[in-house]
Order: structure tokens, then C-alpha cells, then sequence
């Protein structure tokens, strides 16, 4: 590594603490037990943090913390991952570093880094076992039974989409406006339809329509658009072996099919010291789905790349790529002709770097524009691109707030809830602000400015009074 | 393929649907196929070549740089966890008072959740105020809701008061009279002819803040208002300025049936009300029957008692005459009511030190000096274990923050009740001690960690002084963290 500026376990602030919670309640309840008082035995070595916690006539939970891989284990029975135990040690430590003073490891400890180790051993047999080779029937008896499996799911989805192109033809043919008279139900029908034909992906896209139908005044043209979108993947589908491979992959993803995690992570990767420029969770308010946007940029490579992660009843989220923060890690990227999407194949490594870098990697409005307009002429259904903007100044005009440099302007999405916020940082100076673009307007995830440095926005995150 | 038509004409023709526009080209294709070949390729060639917007609105003029320092790393974790998590809220008043102390500002960050928290709380605004810096000032002008945070005329632009509504009014007032008491009243003079009760009834309200003499002649008028409401609200105020002309009324008809005497209190009772006390605010009530009772603790609630000191007795000596009449019951709310009305710090402490009143309210009425004082005295009379345990059970009254020197002299009274073994039933010593973690001078840490350390576990204080450790050390850091860069 070139850069000098990195060391490993780049400094723990309360803030980046709160960026690995599960949640904001343990967060508070975590923070209700960072005080010395509550500790029993604490003390740390090397990037080891420990102590106990509880006391008063329960025996002590027992935490042990590695401040490099934010690995954090606690003997409470909680389901959160980390723990409020956890997370309350990584505060103290955050707050006051002075109380949790260098010692040599207690013997739970230490028995705790033996497991770590065994684990990892363990963990590199079944790798091993998994790459030996099979005996040739067996192999051979898999290889048809996949091949059958893959020859089915084809005809079905062909099926499927030819279904789809009569579906779509039917409407244009009966026009647009007369499709206001169908229910919900009729929409969902067709998309039940389609993932019976396993493509899950185009029934999403049909489901849709009936969320455009008579909503909004300008609803006919958005519709139109989602058809032709729609019709677009119809097409390509049809004609798939004449399309560039990674074009067909694309296609192939965008209607449903998908790629097997554990083979993409065996496969290459493209390891980088990587800025995450901001995360965003959204939840879904028909299933309570929780999902997770996380935008990276290789400083190296000059990858963007997009990590998703989804949850469901409050199971906690990959909390490892904290915003702001740079890492050093593998990532795996799922092919495609616009290849942002990615897993990380290695545990990231959280580096420190002087957040003020994070400017070189902006660009202005016009730049982000086109870089997005690129991208949807080789990617026609790419959406929801990384913004990363700078010499911004947040304004206000009678559409409402905008960003705007010297040439430019950009509206701020309405799902942006500090606007404020966002303007107080600026003080009428130029800032940058990373996000994600929402059709023509940014939704920003978080900013810097000089004076405050990096900030990373969260949903909910305003103060209430 | 050659696209013809505009998605805009695309979109005309799938809205009424192809069956009905017979003769468009189809280049080979079906109708319906054809339309959806063209409007794909025109919605990807539009998307693909947007260009931005060209930039039209104004900068907003740039903030100057700031004076003050900002505060440090960690005391903005402090400052952020306070706002952000109301269950840790309870500190934030002492932090913006610590911020302030230290004479720096907060960083832009935590400036709009701030000025939100001194919109809806008054308490909040004036120390929300000291901590903005420059940047909070710029903000505040930008946003008509947060204008309260500049200083001063600025926080005001009275020029539209003549024009506005009865609401605007209303909402300029209590801005205006903090920055310029003066012009608020007479703007509210001028405009009160033609506003209705309710809104002439907020205007009165609003002088509470700066009230001084000043106002006295307006408010005397106002006892003539038609709504009772408005008079209502001018004889309170009155009832604050122990040199307005109803005062001396006040005094005048206390001295008629009150004689005070450190050998007793003389009273004799009202007959009757008349037409002058219902104009300086005395209330009817129904409950003549009891003679008169409910009209002479009034007149004494309005009446400053400093207007009974005379024939050279001590304040002290007075109140213990009090204890000494029959009248006790009448005397002693009427008296605690108007010392704490017109500052009377004399005799606050008097009826307290005497035990004739001591509800919460008369405690704060005194300056926190005083009132660290006076406790002292209290505390310093307990000789016994069990008038240690009562005088203690008032501490939750004693505001904070509490100085070192009490801080010191109040735990050592806790010591002795904590390690006795004996176990006293009410004492709420959950409440108290919790009371007292949130005012202990953070100088006084190492003190509470001893005493926690010397009580046993299976103590009843245990838990309590416990909570009280921890809310100190918690205080304690915060006030560190603001000495940091």
C-alpha cells in the first residue's frame, strides 16, 4: 500500500460505534451502560478489548471486542449483534480510553481467542473438502440433474414472457386510459403469473403498473414509461443469443434469475481500499422488508460498487461498512453490463484515511449526469445511480431545496428529511454530498463540509420535541 | 428503425389505445409491438441524454467565519447523544450551560436540532442562543421559526405589526418585548383598543417577560378592561410589583384587618367585598358562608409582606408570631403566596426556616446562594437521626446546579444516614439520590465514589447511590470533554 496515511483500526469515535448498532435502541440502552462504573475487570490488548458487565449479584456478561475487525462477542442470550454489552464497551472505550488500560488477557479471554482461532480452522477444512474433487459418476449424475433443472426453468420463463408481450399488447391495443378500471388484484394476477414462470424480477415490474395507475396527475406518461421499459426486457429476452454476454447476463438478472452467492465468491474478485460513501434502509411497508443500500468507491480501481443487504423482523444488518470510513477488502461483483452490485468476499478491514480525500473522488453536477446517461445507454434499466457531488451549495427556490454549483442545478429529493441540516453545514459554502440519485434528483446520504467534516444522514435521525 | 413520433405523441395514442388510430406505420410490426418499439427507444434515448438543469436560484449570501471556538470531538458526542435520544435529555440544559461557560459554540451539525429544541421549549431558547455561534445566526435568519435565536431588535422586524393579523400579533409579541419591553408595549397600547379579549388578554400575558414600574400605569388601566380575563391577567402581573399603586391598596386593606406582632398575629375578619377589591382582582366566591376567610387569604397574597415589617422586629421574629396566632392556617399560604410574588427573599426564607410553608415553588424563589444557605441551616438544626432523614427529604427542592462547598456538606448528612443501619420506611431515597446525581458538583466525585465503595451491597442505599455515581460520572465526563479542543 502506497498511501502512509493508513494504519490498521482507524480511531473509534461514539459516532462510528453507532454506525455497527443493530439499531437505535440499543444504541441508547448501550449508551446507558458506558460508564466506568458499570465495568468490572476492563482492559485491552493490542486490538483486544474486554471486560464484564451486569454485576449487582448476577454473575457479569462476559465482552470481548477486536477493535480492527469490529468483531464483538458477548455471553448475554440476546439476539442483537452486536449487543447493547458490546456496543457499551466500544463507548466507553470511544468516550473514555484512559479507563480501559493495557493488561495482559484473563483467562476467559484467552479462551476466547483459542475458539477464534479453532473456528478459523475449521472454517478452512470445509473449504478445502468442498474443493476436492467428486468421483466421476456422482459428478456426472449432478451435472444432468442441474442441466435438466436449468433446460425447465428456460421454457418456463419463455412461457412466461410471451404471456407477458400478449398481456402488454392487450393494453396499448385497449388503450392506456381504459386500464384505470382494473383493481389492484388485476395487476398482482398477472405478476402471480410470472412467478409461477419463475421471473420474479418482471413480476415486480408488473405489480408496479398498478402503484402508477391513477396516481398523481402526470400518471399516464410514467406509465407509458414503465410499459416501455417492460417491453424493452420482453424484446431483449426474446432475442437473448444475439446479445453481447454481458448484456445477457443483465437481461437475465433483471428478469429474475439469480446468481448463486457462494459461486460468486468464489470466483475472482477485485481487491481495493474502498470509501463508503453513505448507506441508506428503507423499509418496505407492505412486508416490514428491511433493506440496505451501501454505495463504495475503490480508491484504486475506481470501482463503484453497491452492496445490498436485507432483513426481516429485525434480524440485524451487515453493520461492517460504516459510512465515512474507508476499508480495505475483497469484493466479489455479480456480472452485468453495468457490474456495481457486489458482495464482500473478505472481512473488511476498516483503514484510516484523511476524510478530506473523500473530495477527489467528487465530480460536479454535469459530471454525474452524464456518467448516469452513459450507463443507461449500455444499461437501459440502471437506476438509482451513486451520487457523489461536490462544490454544492445546498438552495432554496420555489420548487423547493436544490443543490446547486456553478453551472447547475439538482432538486434534493423529497425523502430527505434534514434539509436543514444539510444547508446549516453549508453556512452558503460549497459542500459535497454523497448519495443516490433518484431519477433527476439526488438524495443525499450524507455531505461534507469543512467545518463538520463527514456527517452521514439517517432516516428518522431528526431531533423531536 | 426511424422513431416518427414524440413520446408525447405516443402517450396520446396508448391512451386511447391503438384499436382507434387505424393508420400509423408499423414498420413490420403489430400496431401495439410498434408503439412500444418507439416509446422504449424514446424513453431510453431521453434518459440517456438528459443534461442538468442550468442553475437559477440565487446562493444564499455566505455565513461569516466563526469567532468563537467550536467545541471538541467527544463533547459533540455528548451534545448529539442529548439531542438525538430524548431518555438522555435530562442533561442537556446543563451542557449548553457548560458550553457556554467555556464560551464556545456548537458545530453546524447540531444547530437546526438545537434552535428546534429552543422553539418549543423557552428554557432552552436563551442558552440555545449563547451557543449558535455565527452560523446560528445565519440560519435563524433563514428560517422565520428560528428568528427568536438573534439577538436583540433582530430577532424582530416589528415594522408589519400595525398591519398584521391578531395572530401574527400575538406571535411577534414575546420576541419583541424580550428585545425592546419598552416600544412591545406601547406598539401593545396603541393596537389594544381594537384587538378582542383574547388577543388583548396574550398581549398582558406576554409582559410578564421584563415586566418593570414601567408597565405599571397600562396594567392599572387594564383593571378597567370589559373582558375579566384581561383584568385578571393585569392583577397578577400587579400582583409582582410591590410598588404598584394596587399594592398599596393591598397593604392599605391588610393593615385594616391584620396586625402583625412577633407575639402572635391580631386578625380580624372581612365583612364584606366591595366594588374596589372585585377591580383589584379579588375573586367572588360562593363560599361566604366561612366568613370571609377565602377574602383575606387573597388580600394577604397580594400584599407585600415586607409592608409588616415594623416596630423593629426581625423578619424571623414575625413569621414565628405567625405560628403563634390562631390564624396560622389563613395567615401562612397567603404570606408564602406574596413573598414568592413580589421576591420577598426575607421572608421566603422565614416561612421556610419556620416551617410554616415549604412547598418547591417557595424554594426556587430564591437565589441559588440563598437557597444553598438556607438548606445548610436546615440541615445544620438536625441534630437527630430522624430530623437528619426529614430535612434531607426536602433536597429534591434545592435547584441545581449545586456548588462544591454544598455539594461537600450535603453528602457528608448522607454519609451519616447511609451508614446507619437504621432502616427508615418512607425516605424516598431513590428519588432524592437521583435528584442528586443530576446536582452534585461533578468536584464531587471522588466523595460519591468512596461512599459507594464503603456501603455493603446488600444495602437498601446500595442501587440508589449507585444511580447517583453513575449520573455524576456521566456529568462529570461532559464537563471534561468541553475543556477539550
Amino acid at each position: 500500500m502506497t498511501d502512509g496515511k493508513e494504519k490498521i483500526a482507524g480511531a473509534w469515535t461514539a459516532e462510528r460505534v453507532a454506525g455497527i448498532a443493530p439499531d437505535p435502541a440499543t444504541v441508547t440502552r448501550a449508551k446507558g451502560l458506558a460508564f466506568p462504573s458499570r465495568w468490572i475487570g476492563a482492559g485491552r490488548m493490542a486490538t483486544l478489548l474486554w471486560g464484564g458487565v451486569g454485576g449487582r449479584g448476577r454473575t457479569p456478561y462476559q465482552v470481548v471486542a477486536d477493535l480492527a475487525t469490529a468483531e464483538v462477542t458477548c455471553t448475554c442470550p440476546s439476539r442483537k449483534k452486536p449487543c447493547k454489552h458490546g456496543l457499551a464497551l466500544l463507548f466507553l472505550y470511544a468516550d473514555q480510553p484512559d479507563v480501559i488500560r493495557e493488561n495482559a488477557p484473563p483467562n476467559w479471554v484467552e479462551d476466547w481467542m483459542q475458539k477464534r482461532v479453532a473456528a478459523a480452522e475449521r472454517r478452512a477444512a470445509r473449504e478445502a473438502k468442498k474443493n476436492e474433487p467428486l468421483d466421476p459418476e456422482t459428478k456426472a449424475k449432478r451435472e444432468a440433474d442441474a442441466a435438466k433443472r436449468v433446460a425447465d426453468r428456460e421454457s418456463k420463463v419463455a412461457a412466461g414472457v410471451d404471456d407477458l408481450a400478449l398481456f402488454l399488447r392487450d393494453i396499448v391495443r385497449q388503450g392506456v386510459a381504459a386500464q384505470a378500471e382494473h383493481s389492484y388484484r388485476y395487476w398482482d394476477e398477472m405478476g402471480a403469473r410470472l412467478v409461477d414462470a419463475q421471473a420474479p424480477g418482471l413480476a415486480k415490474m408488473v405489480r408496479s403498473l398498478g402503484e402508477i395507475v391513477h396516481v398523481g396527475p402526470d400518471w399516464a406518461p410514467r406509465f407509458v414509461e414503465a410499459l416501455a421499459r417492460i417491453h424493452l426486457l420482453v424484446e431483449a429476452y426474446r432475442r437473448i443469443d444475439t446479445l453481447e454476454a454481458e448484456v445477457a447476463v443483465e437481461v437475465r438478472s433483471r428478469i429474475g434469475f439469480r446468481q448463486s452467492q457462494s459461486e460468486l465468491r468464489d470466483g475472482p474478485g477485485v481487491e481495493d481500499t474502498w470509501w463508503v460513501l453513505g448507506r441508506w434502509q428503507r423499509e418496505d411497508a407492505d412486508d416490514g422488508m428491511l433493506t440496505q443500500r451501501t454505495w463504495l468507491y475503490g480508491t484504486r480501481s475506481g470501482r463503484e460498487a453497491l452492496l445490498l443487504d436485507f432483513s426481516f423482523n429485525g434480524a440485524p444488518l451487515d453493520s461492517r461498512f460504516t459510512p465515512g470510513a474507508c476499508v480495505k477488502c475483497e469484493l466479489a461483483f455479480y456480472p452485468g453490463s453495468w457490474p456495481v452490485r457486489a458482495l464482500a468476499k473478505t472481512e473488511p478491514e476498516i483503514v484510516t484515511r484523511d476524510a478530506d480525500d473523500l473530495l477527489e473522488i467528487c465530480d460536479s453536477i454535469r459530471a454525474n449526469v452524464e456518467r448516469n446517461g452513459r450507463t443507461i445507454a449500455r444499461q437501459p434499466w440502471a437506476g438509482g445511480f451513486c451520487a457523489r457531488v461536490r462544490d454544492v451549495v445546498p438552495v432554496k427556490n420555489e420548487r423547493g431545496w436544490a443543490l446547486r454549483d456553478d453551472r447547475h442545478e439538482v432538486a434534493i429529493s423529497e425523502e430527505h428529511e434534514d434539509r436543514w441540516g444539510l444547508f446549516g453545514m453549508s453556512g452558503g459554502r460549497p459542500i459535497a454530498v454523497f448519495g443516490e440519485w433518484q431519477d433527476d434528483a439526488i438524495h443525499p446520504w450524507a455531505a461534507w463540509s469543512e467545518d463538520d467534516g463527514y456527517v452521514a444522514f439517517a432516516k428518522g435521525r431528526v431531533a423531536t420535541w | 428503425m426511424v422513431t416518427e413520433r414524440t413520446f408525447d405523441q405516443l402517450v396520446k395514442v396508448a391512451l386511447l389505445g391503438t384499436e382507434r388510430d387505424g393508420d400509423a406505420p408499423t414498420n413490420g410490426r403489430d400496431a401495439e409491438t410498434h408503439l412500444l418499439d418507439e416509446a422504449a427507444i424514446a424513453i431510453v434515448t431521453r434518459r440517456a441524454g438528459r443534461l442538468p438543469d442550468d442553475a437559477e436560484a440565487p446562493k444564499p449570501e455566505i455565513c461569516a467565519p466563526e469567532d468563537q471556538p467550536r467545541i471538541g470531538a467527544r463533547a459533540i458526542e455528548h451534545g448529539t447523544t442529548f439531542l438525538f435520544e430524548p431518555k438522555h435529555r435530562e442533561l442537556l440544559v446543563e451542557w449548553l450551560d457548560g458550553v457556554a461557560a467555556v464560551d464556545k459554540c456548537v458545530p453546524p451539525r447540531l444547530i437546526p436540532p438545537l434552535l428546534e429544541a429552543g422553539r418549543h421549549h423557552p428554557k432552552l431558547a436563551e442558552r440555545v442562543r449563547c451557543v449558535i455561534g455565527e452560523r446560528g445566526r445565519w440560519l435563524a435568519k433563514h428560517n422565520e421559526a428560528w428568528r427568536y435565536a438573534l439577538e436583540g431588535a433582530a430577532a424582530v422586524d416589528p415594522s408589519g405589526f400595525g398591519e398584521a393579523t391578531s395572530e401574527e400579533r400575538i406571535r411577534m409579541i414575546p420576541a419583541w418585548r424580550a428585545a425592546e419591553p419598552a416600544a412591545a408595549r406601547q406598539a401593545i397600547e396603541a393596537a389594544f383598543a381594537e384587538e378582542k379579549a383574547r388577543a388583548r388578554t396574550e398581549f398582558v400575558e406576554a409582559l410578564h417577560t421584563g415586566l418593570s414600574m414601567d408597565d405599571e400605569p397600562f396594567l392599572e388601566a387594564c383593571l378597567d378592561d370589559r373582558s375579566k380575563e384581561v383584568r385578571r391577567a393585569a392583577a397578577k402581573l400587579l400582583g409582582r410589583l410591590p410598588e404598584s399603586r394596587r399594592a398599596a391598596r393591598m397593604i392599605e386593606r391588610a393593615r385594616r384587618f391584620v396586625s402583625a406582632s412577633s407575639e402572635g398575629w391580631e386578625v380580624t375578619l372581612p365583612t364584606e367585598v366591595d366594588d374596589a377589591m372585585l377591580r383589584d382582582g379579588i375573586l367572588q366566591s360562593d363560599a361566604s358562608a366561612d366568613g370571609y376567610h377565602w377574602c383575606l387569604t387573597q388580600i394577604l397574597g397580594a400584599t407585600p409582606p415586607t409592608a409588616f415589617e415594623a416596630g423593629g422586629a426581625s423578619v424571623e421574629a414575625l413569621v414565628g408570631g405567625v405560628l403563634k396566632s390562631v390564624q396560622r392556617n389563613l395567615l401562612g399560604p397567603g404570606l408564602a403566596g406574596a413573598a414568592q410574588a413580589y421576591g420577598a427573599h426575607d421572608w421566603v426564607e422565614a416561612l421556610i426556616f419556620e416551617k410554616v410553608e415549604d412547598d418547591g415553588a417557595l424554594w426556587s424563589a430564591l437565589p441559588a446562594d440563598r437557597r444553598e444557605a438556607l438548606f445548610l441551616r436546615v440541615l445544620a438544626r438536625a441534630t437527630s437521626h430522624v430530623s437528619l432523614h426529614r430535612a434531607l427529604f426536602h433536597l429534591p427542592k434545592v435547584d441545581g446546579p449545586w456548588g462544591p462547598e454544598f455539594s461537600t456538606r450535603v453528602l457528608h448528612a448522607m454519609q451519616k444516614l447511609t451508614s446507619s443501619e437504621e432502616r427508615l420506611g418512607e425516605f424516598p431515597a431513590f428519588a432524592v439520590l437521583r435528584d442528586a446525581g443530576r446536582k452534585l458538583s461533578p468536584s464531587s466525585l471522588p466523595q460519591v465514589t468512596k461512599l459507594v465503595a464503603h456501603t455493603p451491597d446488600q444495602s437498601y442505599w446500595k442501587k440508589s447511590l449507585t444511580d447517583c455515581l453513575e449520573l455524576l460520572e456521566r456529568r462529570a465526563t461532559m464537563v471534561a470533554a468541553l475543556q477539550e479542543e
